[in-house]
């Protein structure tokens, strides 16, 4: 047995420039998907981030009727006591509560229209990532009512830096105009800096005070442990809802933006297409070179089968000959996918030329590639077992081969 | 005549491997024709869907209108724009003149910010397709000076329907604050979404007389009569009307994030089929690379008896030609056949993804759209691919001497 | 609605414009400043004080390639109230403007209907001027809300002159870092009111001029109001005719009578 394997492997370098070029189609076609995969993942990445840490939880609680229309009067009253305890239903990592209204932001140059979203930053630190998006100045903290948190592009556009005069202006729940003086307290910078330009936050209490409502909130946002978990423990917190909050609904954040969900699930589509396509195309590639090598060993093969060797082995040598082949190309390939997916993962892969096509699409011009080991593992093996597919066919036909007729072919 | 005979057999010689590397290029070609139609068609249908929603493909200003626009910069509704535009017919296919501002549409105590458009109803309808957007109610009526078609979101939010009275107001051409009455004639949905959230459209004339600018308009919207002479017609209007202080927009101008969108989907379509048909090259190459390989004495023959490289060469290449060109126009044939078939019967995406088209405002039935430049790209890359792949076993067989060939006992 | 791109000014101008509203708390840095800068700001409280008047003004509106004038009467009952109503040109005449309570509301007679303006059209031009429609709404509160010093004494136009700087406290909402008031030495007429943002650039500056006696009182008759980054164009205010100390009747200032029909 031993000496089969020896057999098929000295069989590869039998015929050089043959091996050669199955090794570099396959090493070549390998590359492509990974690199594909990894910048598609990179996309996907992006715009969950977007989504999801900047604007979504797993799971958000919203009075009814406030997806579709996101007004203030749509607003609920929850004071600290919901917010706990939809913190504590079981699952939960963390629950923040926020109230968001459109205002207008002055400073002495400049007037901007901005969504400002009233937070309580502890909570709000555990259930998005804002608080790790400041780049200038500081997060906010419990006390800092006066103080605003703004987008990087907002800030500039409104020429202001950190402890400058800003006036809110908005409309209350009696729909008369109010004003409030906040002063920048820090600056943060998202990967979309479309987000950044229209995004503010203050403290939930400043909101509440401007607006005067106080105790209610617009959304509570929640995380929950494993992000697998997201329906279940929305069901659980619907449960507890149900009856004594009817006029509230929980949703997963897939519920809340389908688009986003579609957008993966073609992203991923479009990735297992070209798979396909890719594998079709090496498993032409392998049964051509497989078929002409069994083909220049006709001869060979009669003898073997001549002197003994079943054709269950010589099935076996020919497949593992082709193993042998898939597993340097797949190492070629993938080593060389492996170098510059690592540099696409860091640096990125810039696309700033097309900031605008980016920007339509809500993301920043810089993506990275992602490549997690499990599909790692599975693009290595899947490319593996096409290649070992494709090389049945030869494999078979060299197994039927008559020791008689194959020894005379000329 | 002999020689083709020749050459055609000897590709026959090996069946099974001629058999599939024409395959392969087949599916690879057949594929990279069919996914370039396919990609092709559903960037013209997302182009034109907004040029025909909106833009137009040019747009006329006064001179600095684009990039900061004001009522003030008019252009005179006096014949010389009219007179520039029928002189380049056909070309011109139609026009129509409009105002566009920003400005409040209130109902009651409830106010929302609103897009202004005056346009010209019996002319636009001709190319952009308002009409066909209309959801309830009626297309504007030409001198309709009360009445108004209303974005289907803008209408939800001030809870509008049809016949209603809607206060429009906005800063008319001196500055002040003007106020109108409209009522609604129509509700329509554009699905792009600024138009549907604030759209406004008001009859030219009613716009005028609103804003105090009779006689005068912001805009003049062209459409050419087809997509490729767009960029022709607006150098030669533009040379005309530069010295009227007029500027000549195209639409990739005025959409320049639809631009690098398109852009960027072309890229990585280049890219993904680049990949494939490397693949494929590569067991091309091995094709016929065995093919001299193999016959090593048989070319030794030739030489012996006095044939020159070339002749040897000259031998391979019109094998190879042979055997790819079959591959060609198979290739073609199906390729462009699947993508004949469905530029008449669409490629529908609304399994996967509707909601996303939906958002950027396209039907998920997708028209593949066949051009010379889908159909010459793509094979003249399999033919460079092809040439590329001939280089080296060429070259291998203008090298073989009859010394060579008769030393090997193949 | 940013056709115009504008300047926020946080006084509350137009009538006996920002200089005289800014009545600054006595809250002096020292006892020799505390005097004169008190005196000052005393008495510009004084101008203003028990203030119902009626008065009649040209509003001219100057820009590079073209002028713009409109007359208009207003009633006003101190800095919370007002109405105002477009007597000429024919084109705007009708129009008509009520302050009450930190909210304007505009009557706007081509179509019989009260329109009242919301957050987003604060920051927009009024009537094409170069104040927005926020300097006529916000709240006169603003003379809690500073603090004062005398900054230097100076000649200003051939006339001895003081500076008084006036900050904003803690939490009023101005966007103003400080401005500097300018005032006649010999009876504390307002000379000139300049505005600077945080950076220490001078936004925006406010003159007074053809300092009259009208219906008894002594004050500036021509207000000009000049955006610092485009100095080919300002507004100018001129008071034609005015009467203080005048009996209002209360329903002048409400939305009834704004929608009265004419």
């Amino acid at each position: 047995m031993k000496s089969f394997v020896a057999i098929a492997w000295r069989n590869l370098w039998r015929n050089l420039s043959r091996s050669l070029i199955m090794i570099a189609g396959i090493a070549v076609g390998l590359f492509g998907l990974l690199i594909y995969y990894g910048i598609s993942n990179g996309f996907i990445d992006e715009m969950v981030k977007v989504a999801i840490q900047n604007e979504l939880a797993h799971i958000q609680i919203n009075r009814l009727g406030y997806l579709k229309n996101p007004v203030q009067s749509n607003s609920f009253a929850a004071g600290r006591a919901f917010v706990d305890s939809v913190a504590g239903t079981g699952g939960v990592l963390a629950a923040a509560g926020r109230f968001r209204a459109p205002v207008l932001v002055n400073s002495a140059e400049k007037s901007s229209r901005v969504e400002l979203i009233g937070i309580s930053p502890e909570d709000e630190s555990r259930v998005t990532t804002v608080a790790s998006l400041v780049t200038e100045g500081e997060y906010l903290s419990a006390g800092d009512t006066r103080k605003i948190l703004l987008g990087g592009e907002l800030a500039r556009q409104l020429g202001v830096g950190i402890g400058d005069k800003l006036v809110v202006m908005a409309q209350d729940r009696d729909n008369e105009l109010q004003s409030q003086l906040l002063r920048v307290g820090g600056i943060f910078r998202s990967n979309a800096p479309s987000w950044d330009k229209v995004t503010a936050f203050v403290v939930l209490g400043s909101l509440q005070e401007l607006l005067n409502r106080p105790g209610e909130l617009t959304s509570v946002l929640v995380r929950v442990d494993r992000q697998e978990e997201a329906e279940p423990v929305r069901n659980r917190i619907r449960e507890t809802l149900a009856a004594a909050r009817p006029e509230l609904e929980v949703r997963t954040w897939l519920e809340v933006m389908p688009m986003l969900a579609e957008s993966i699930n073609m992203f991923n589509s479009f990735v297992w297409i070209f798979y396909l396509i890719i594998y079709l195309a090496m498993a032409f590639g392998v049964i051509n070179i497989m078929l002409m090598a069994v083909i220049d060993r006709t001869r060979e093969i009669g003898v073997m089968r001549a002197v003994g060797t079943t054709p269950g082995q010589v099935l076996a040598m020919v497949l593992l000959e082709a193993t042998f082949l898939g597993l340097v190309g797949i190492t070629v390939g993938g080593t060389s996918a492996w170098i510059v997916n690592g540099w696409l993962e860091t640096r990125g892969l810039d696309l700033s030329n097309w900031s605008g096509a980016m920007g339509f699409m809500g993301i920043s011009s810089v993506v990275h590639s992602n490549i997690e080991t499990g599909e790692w593992i599975a693009s290595l093996v899947s490319a593996e077992l096409a290649v070992v597919a494709a090389s049945v066919w030869p494999a078979w036909r060299s197994s039927r081969l008559r020791p008689v007729e194959a020894i005379q072919f000329q | 005549m002999i020689l083709f005979k020749l050459a055609w057999r000897n590709n026959w010689r090996h069946r099974w491997r001629s058999a599939l590397t024409i395959a392969a290029i087949v599916f690879g070609l057949s594929i990279t024709l069919w996914g370039f139609c396919i990609t092709d068609g559903s960037h013209e249908q997302l182009i034109r869907n907004s040029v025909e929603s909106f833009t137009g493909h040019l747009q006329l200003h006064r001179r600095g209108y684009q990039d900061d626009p004001g009522l003030r910069k008019y252009l005179a509704q006096d014949s010389l724009v009219e007179r520039a535009l029928e002189g380049r017919r056909p070309e011109v296919a139609d026009w129509g003149s409009r105002i566009a501002t920003f400005g409040l549409a209130s109902v009651g105590e409830t106010s929302f910010s609103a897009f202004l458009v005056g346009i010209e109803p019996e002319r636009e309808e001709k190319f952009i397709h308002w009409r066909e957007k209309i959801t309830e109610g009626e297309y504007l009526a030409p001198g309709d000076i009360e009445g108004a078609m209303i974005g289907a979101d803008l209408a939800e939010n001030l809870g509008v329907g049809l016949g209603d009275t809607v206060i429009v107001v906005t800063q008319d051409y001196y500055g002040s604050l003007a106020g109108a009455l409209r009522v609604v004639r129509g509700v329509f949905r554009s699905y792009a979404p600024e138009l549907d959230r604030s759209g406004l459209l008001l009859s030219l004339q009613s716009m005028q007389k609103f804003l105090g600018m009779e006689g005068k308009v912001s805009t003049v919207v062209v459409m050419a009569s087809s997509g490729e002479k767009v960029g022709p017609l607006r150098e030669k209007l533009a040379a005309e009307l530069a010295e009227r202080e007029i500027e000549v927009i195209p639409w990739q101008e005025i959409m320049p994030d639809l631009v690098q969108a398109v852009e960027l989907d072309n890229i990585f379509g280049v890219v993904t089929n680049a990949v494939l048909l490397l693949v494929i090259g590569f067991m091309v190459l091995n094709t016929f690379l065995m093919g001299v390989m193999e016959r090593i004495r048989e070319f030794g023959l030739m030489r012996s008896l006095g044939a020159s490289p070339g002749r040897v060469v000259g031998l391979i290449a019109l094998e190879a030609l042979l055997l790819v060109g079959l591959g060609f126009v198979i290739a073609n044939l199906i390729g462009l056949g699947a993508a004949w078939y469905n530029s008449v019967h669409p490629l529908d995406f609304s399994g996967m993804g509707e909601e996303v088209y939906k958002y950027y405002g396209m039907d998920p039935r997708i028209y593949a759209r066949i051009d010379w430049s889908t159909i010459f790209y793509p094979n003249l890359f399999v033919v460079v691919v092809i040439v590329l792949a001939l280089v080296f076993p060429a070259w291998r067989a203008a090298g073989i001497t009859p010394a060579e060939a008769a030393a090997r006992r193949q | 609605m940013t056709i115009l791109k504008l300047k926020r000014i946080s006084a509350c101008p137009l009538l006996l414009a920002a200089a005289l509203v800014y009545t600054p708390r006595l809250q002096a840095r020292s006892p020799a400043d505390t005097s004169l800068a008190a005196r000052i700001a005393e008495h510009a409280d004084t101008l203003m004080r028990g203030s119902s008047n009626y008065g009649t003004y040209r509003m001219s509106i100057i820009r590079p390639d073209w002028t713009r004038s409109m007359t208009m009467h207003s009633w006003e009952r101190g800095q919370s109230m007002f109405y105002l109503e477009v007597i000429e040109p024919a084109r705007e005449a009708g129009t008509a403007y009520l302050k009450r309570e930190g909210q304007m509301w505009t009557w706007l007679p081509e179509i019989g209907r009260t329109v009242k303006i919301p957050p987003s059209m604060m920051m927009d031009s009024w009537m094409g001027s170069d104040f927005t429609n926020d300097d006529l709404v916000h709240e006169s509160s603003l003379s809690k809300d500073y603090d004062h010093r005398l900054l230097a004494r100076d000649s200003l136009d051939g006339e001895d002159a003081a500076a008084v700087e006036l900050v904003p406290k803690e939490d009023a909402p101005v966007v103003w870092d400080r401005i500097v008031f300018w005032v006649r030495m010999s009876d504390f007429m307002p000379l000139k009111e300049e505005f600077y943002d945080e950076k220490g650039r001078l936004v925006r500056s406010m003159f007074f001029k053809d300092i009259k006696r009208l219906d008894g009182r002594l004050i500036p008759t021509r207000w000009l109001l000049t955006p610092q980054l485009k100095t080919d164009q300002r507004t100018e205010f001129e008071v034609l005719e005015i009467n203080f100390d005048v009996a209002i009747p209360d329903r002048t200032f409400t939305r009834q009578y704004l929608e009265r029909s004419r």
